[in-house]
């Protein structure tokens, strides 16, 4: 019996990042810890009480095809389902689903509970033990140090700790320090960093008011109801039974527009208060009012925080403007005239380590068996977090085995996507998935994640033989399906062709063929999206093969980019902080240009020849 | 391999004797190698070090062999302040061949080696001092044969094609945001961009495209039309794609005299490039028969015009398996340029393509416009005029040509209202296309290019 307190791999933070970090490197088989300051906040939702949404939605959904627990957590206590972008082409399609926020964290506590091979702690973690660096390699992380002067040994460890580094509260002109309204901060572990020579700087974001459904006059808003038929996030989940509660639209106007400019000079960001920088597509209402002020009014959306509650939050409101002023603002807006604001909205300013300090396995690249996922990273949103720490927590326990990370591509993943656009470009404002990120996004849909990422999963170990079973006879009624519509003729043309007409849909066919009726909706479905789809593939392809050819040429570990003759000096600083692993790498970094790539590739095949 | 760490020179003036003559030097030895052959004025050699912004100074050339001096002055750039990037020092002196043979000569056994053809210009587009089309430029200024091909060369070196191309892909690139910012904020009531507005970009974009296209064309028309030959065995179908090429093209056709068997021709326009298409008959080894004599007559003939022709179109029919003769003279050595051409595709099942084959249809119509600009890319590529200018007119008006494609395959997508995410596919293809003329965009064969253009890597 080992010790209780050494473990192969420790996770810190329990957050959306380090659940999926933990479960990810137990499934490899790795003795895994989850340490968290509070155990009762295992994946407590923070902001607004949903999961997925556009280009977010085709995460959860690769999270999922990998085994991860969003999905399935979220399918079981989701209260609204929505498909978003229904009206645009299906790799547009996001699932979204309000959440019930109590019920989703007790779900994820009680998949972290079951997974063999996982162990949950109750700990505030101080500092971080390191090995120093043998000549020629790393310092190597060995365990960490708790608030308590316990001392936790484990050979690699995740580092998900989200908001709670440093993290200063803002409500108008009051701060107070903390990682999340009613917790505390955390202040060791990002001088700890530092003193690994990593770099932090700091990044904010914010909250809107919580309210009380019951002093909210419905009648004057509109009504936003679910889908008829909800979609399930997990491949796994067959169909969702649960009734679903309507969210609520209303919008702010003049009047409120006007308060918040008087006001402006005690909201944080606009008095000084506030230096770091937010986001530029989920901003403070008071952003939205200055930047937008020919727009005479803003969307909000009334959002129920779980069944057994009456707390709604109020997406679109985000604020830092002091109490008094939300009181004010709330009560100017059609529906929420007698609104009671249950608990205000805040800023909470924080550290982040700027993210090309990463590898692309997210392993930190001063300090071997460190690995940084989720907010740490200059991150937004549960779903970007939960899946780095997918992937953080798979590649802390793949580097235990031996084995090569998992390192997925542009063109595989929005998760590759994301962790190249994260250690290639780094960050200036908090980094959130768009599906204008992925070049190759007609391909990376939500409706195939499965397709694309399960058997990675299954080959690594990640995936239960359920999954590998369901997407084996998925492909083979595909490929059946496809066989039969290649063979199967109307007039001159078979009905894959007649398909791939843009104005052709699935239930023509069937009209043709009675036969097809028989196919089951997702594989009907995945039919047609690669057929309508198949002329855009097939040329992206191109692009696609070339980017494979440049990233084939590999740049090696500990390669001198300083040394560079003739490269532009900005060019070798760049190249020597990011040190891209091959050239489609480099040529992805921002400032260099494809007259740097031809330097680099003139002493790579030199140094190779050589 | 390519050595950027070393220090080149060469004779950069015009060859032949001239008033004044200059030897260039570029690489990190530079000031050792100027050393032993120049001797400043009022300047010590420790102050030439340190300087940090571009220098002249006069002084004398000294050479081994020479008694005496010559007067010359010595210009030097500093690191990161030259057209190479790296130290650049030029002597300036009487422009007599043997003297600056020595001068460089002498450079060379202080540590330079001589340069490549090219090479300076090649370390000018790495440090980015110049975009590839005005790399490729300068080697058209070096090629160019006449003056025509000069106009093009220097056009391009002031950035005559970048210029207007950068303008527009800005505006697209600003289109593509609008677009992409109503697919990612669903939820989010925000402007969107109207079709109408879509289209009006899009037609904008294309009408760039094409001029600059067109303009490419227009530089390199020359007096002659080239000859543009149409082979292939018999009944592969060849005089009905000559007919498909030349109705479209509106041309009159007309039979040589002599005999039946002979070769027709017309002069047509191909995409603005002038053309003399020529429609052969058809290859065959084994001539017997009755009528052998005239049709050795016709292959004579078809041979002749094979030989003088700068563009050959081979012509394969794709409802047979290729047959042997076929495959050798895929594979076999040819000179010029070589398009392969499928016939027939409207009637063929699925079969052996040689890849990079045009598959057509003179019945459908289908490829028919692809073959037209790809033989007026072959005429540009085959060196009716200047080889690099020609060989970068045929490289950009490709891409144009591809770029005005895409715009156009965006432009009916909004009209049939098939989806943003398909127009966003499109525009991006076209803004790689533009990108590539200009070298913004990165893609592995620019090297390849640059490498096989400037004689480098041999």
């Amino acid at each position: 019996m080992p010790s209780p307190r050494e473990f192969d791999i420790l996770v810190v933070g329990a957050g959306h990042a380090g659940v999926e970090a933990a479960l990810a490197a137990a499934r490899l088989g790795a003795a895994t810890a989850l340490v968290t300051s509070r155990l009762d906040t295992i994946a407590r939702m923070s902001c607004n009480p949903a999961i997925g949404g556009v280009a977010k939605g085709q995460i959860v959904r690769e999270i999922d095809a990998l085994g991860g627990a969003m999905g399935r957590a979220i399918d079981r206590t989701g209260i609204q389902f929505r498909m978003l972008n229904r009206r645009k082409g299906p790799a547009m399609h996001g699932p979204r689903a309000q959440a019930d926020k109590l019920a989703y964290h007790e779900e994820v506590r009680r998949i972290c509970q079951e997974q063999p091979g996982l162990t949950l702690r109750e700990e505030t973690v101080e500092d971080l033990l390191i090995e120093p660096a043998t000549p020629g390699g790393r310092p190597h992380v060995t365990g960490v140090r708790t608030a308590d002067g316990v001392v936790y040994r484990a050979r690699a460890i995740v580092l998900a700790t989200g908001t709670f580094m440093q993290g200063v509260l803002h409500y108008g002109p009051t701060q107070t320090p903390g990682g999340r309204v009613g917790e505390a901060a955390t202040a060791g572990v990002s001088d700890a960093l530092r003193r690994l020579g990593l770099r932090t700087a700091r990044f904010k974001t914010g909250t809107p008011p919580r309210l009380d459904g019951r002093t909210i006059d419905y009648a004057k808003t509109q009504l936003h109801p679910g889908d008829d038929v909800p979609e399930p996030f997990s491949f796994l989940t067959d169909r969702l039974d649960c009734e679903q509660i309507p969210c609520y639209i209303t919008y702010t106007n003049a009047a409120v527009h006007e308060l918040i400019l008087a006001n402006l000079d005690r909201a944080p960001m606009y008095s000084g208060q506030i230096q770091s920088t937010g986001p530029r597509y989920c901003p403070s209402i008071e952003t939205k009012v200055v930047r937008f002020a020919d727009k005479d009014r803003h969307q909000l959306f009334i959002e129920p925080e779980g069944r057994a509650t009456h707390e709604v939050y109020l997406n679109g409101l985000s604020t830092s403007l002091p109490p008094d002023v939300q009181d004010a603002m709330v009560r100017l807006i059609p529906g929420l005239e007698r609104a009671a604001i249950l608990r205000y909205g805040y800023a909470i300013e924080y550290d982040f380590v700027p993210p090309e300090q990463l590898k692309p396995s997210l392993e930190t690249k001063p300090v071997a068996g460190l690995y940084l996922a989720g907010q740490i990273n200059g991150t937004t949103g549960y779903e970007e977090a939960a899946g780095q720490g997918l992937l953080a927590g798979t590649n802390a326990a793949l580097a235990l085995r031996g084995d090569e990370p998992l390192v997925l591509g542009r063109d595989e993943a929005y998760l590759g996507v994301m962790v190249d656009d994260l250690v290639t470009r780094g960050v200036d404002e908090p980094y959130r998935m768009f599906t204008s990120r992925a070049e190759y996004r007609l391909r990376l849909r939500q409706d195939n994640a499965d397709r694309r990422l399960t058997p990675i999963g299954d080959r690594l170990g990640l995936v239960e033989p359920v999954r590998r079973e369901k997407l084996q006879r998925k492909e083979r009624q595909i490929a059946e399906t496809m066989a039969l519509l290649e063979r199967t003729h109307a007039g001159q043309a078979s009905l894959a062709k007649l398909l791939r007409r843009p104005e052709t849909p699935w239930s023509d066919l069937v009209g043709r063929l009675p036969e097809l009726a028989a196919v089951p909706e997702e594989v009907a479905r995945q039919v047609t999206y690669d057929v309508k789809y198949a002329g855009y593939l097939a040329r992206q392809d191109i692009d696609i093969a070339r980017q494979h050819r440049l990233a084939d040429r590999r740049i090696p570990d500990g390669f001198d980019f300083t040394g560079l003759a003739h490269m532009r000096m900005e060019a070798r600083e760049k190249l020597a902080r990011i040190r891209p692993t091959n050239l489609a790498q480099a040529s992805r970094i921002s400032g260099i240009t494809p007259a740097d790539v031809a330097v680099l590739m003139v002493h790579l095949a030199r140094s190779e020849t050589a | 391999m390519l050595h950027l760490d070393e220090t080149i020179a060469a004779i950069a003036s015009a060859p032949g004797g001239a008033a004044e003559g200059i030897v260039r030097l570029s690489g990190p030895d530079v000031l050792r190698c100027v050393e032993q052959v120049f001797q400043p004025q009022g300047m010590d050699w420790r102050r030439l070090a340190a300087i940090t912004w571009p220098t002249a100074v006069a002084g004398a050339i000294r050479l081994d062999d020479v008694h005496g001096l010559l007067p010359a002055e010595l210009y030097l750039w500093p690191a990161g302040r030259s057209y190479t990037g790296g130290p650049v020092a030029e002597l300036h002196t009487i422009g007599s061949p043997p003297l600056l043979e020595a001068v460089v000569r002498q450079c060379c056994r202080a540590g330079a080696r001589l340069a490549e053809p090219g090479e300076f210009t090649l370390r000018a587009f790495l440090a980015g001092r110049i975009d590839l089309t005005q790399a490729e430029a300068v080697l058209g200024v070096i090629d160019s044969t006449d003056a025509d091909d000069l106009d093009v060369a220097l056009a391009q070196l002031a950035g005559g094609l970048a210029k207007p191309l950068d303008r527009r892909r800005d505006a697209l690139l600003d289109l593509l945001g609008h677009l992409e910012a109503g697919v990612d904020f669903a939820d989010e009531d925000l402007p969107l961009i109207t079709p109408d507005e879509l289209q009006g970009q899009l037609a904008a974009a294309i009408e760039t495209a094409e001029a600059l296209a067109q303009q490419i064309l227009c530089r390199h028309r020359s007096g002659e039309a080239t000859h543009v030959v149409l082979t292939g065995w018999p009944n592969v179908s060849k005089s009905s794609l000559f007919n498909a090429l030349v109705r479209r093209a509106g041309a009159l056709v007309s039979h040589e005299p002599g005999t039946t068997r002979d070769y027709l021709t017309a002069e047509i326009d191909m995409d603005g490039v002038r053309v003399q298409l020529i429609d052969t008959a058809g290859v065959e080894t084994d001539v017997a028969g009755s009528d052998a004599d005239v049709r050795r007559q016709a292959q004579e003939a078809a041979a002749r015009e094979t030989r003088h022709t700068r563009v050959r179109v081979f012509c394969l029919d794709a409802t047979r398996p290729m047959t042997d003769a076929e495959r050798s003279e895929l594979t076999g050595p040819m000179s010029g340029e070589r398009l392969v051409v499928l016939t027939k595709v409207d009637a063929a099942g699925p079969g052996e393509r040689p890849p990079g084959a045009i598959a057509t249809s003179s019945v459908t119509g289908e490829g028919i416009e692809l073959l037209r600009r790809r033989i007026g890319e072959a005429v540009l590529a085959s060196g009716t005029s200047g080889g690099a200018v020609a060989a970068t007119a045929a490289r950009c008006h490709e891409s144009l040509g591809a770029a005005v494609d895409s715009l156009r395959r965006a432009s009916r997508i909004v009209e049939s209202r098939a989806g943003e995410e398909l127009v966003a596919v499109e525009i991006r293809l076209a803004l790689d296309e533009l990108g590539q003329v200009a070298g913004r965009v990165y893609t592995d064969d620019v090297l390849d290019r640059i490498f096989t253009r400037f004689c480098i890597g041999k």
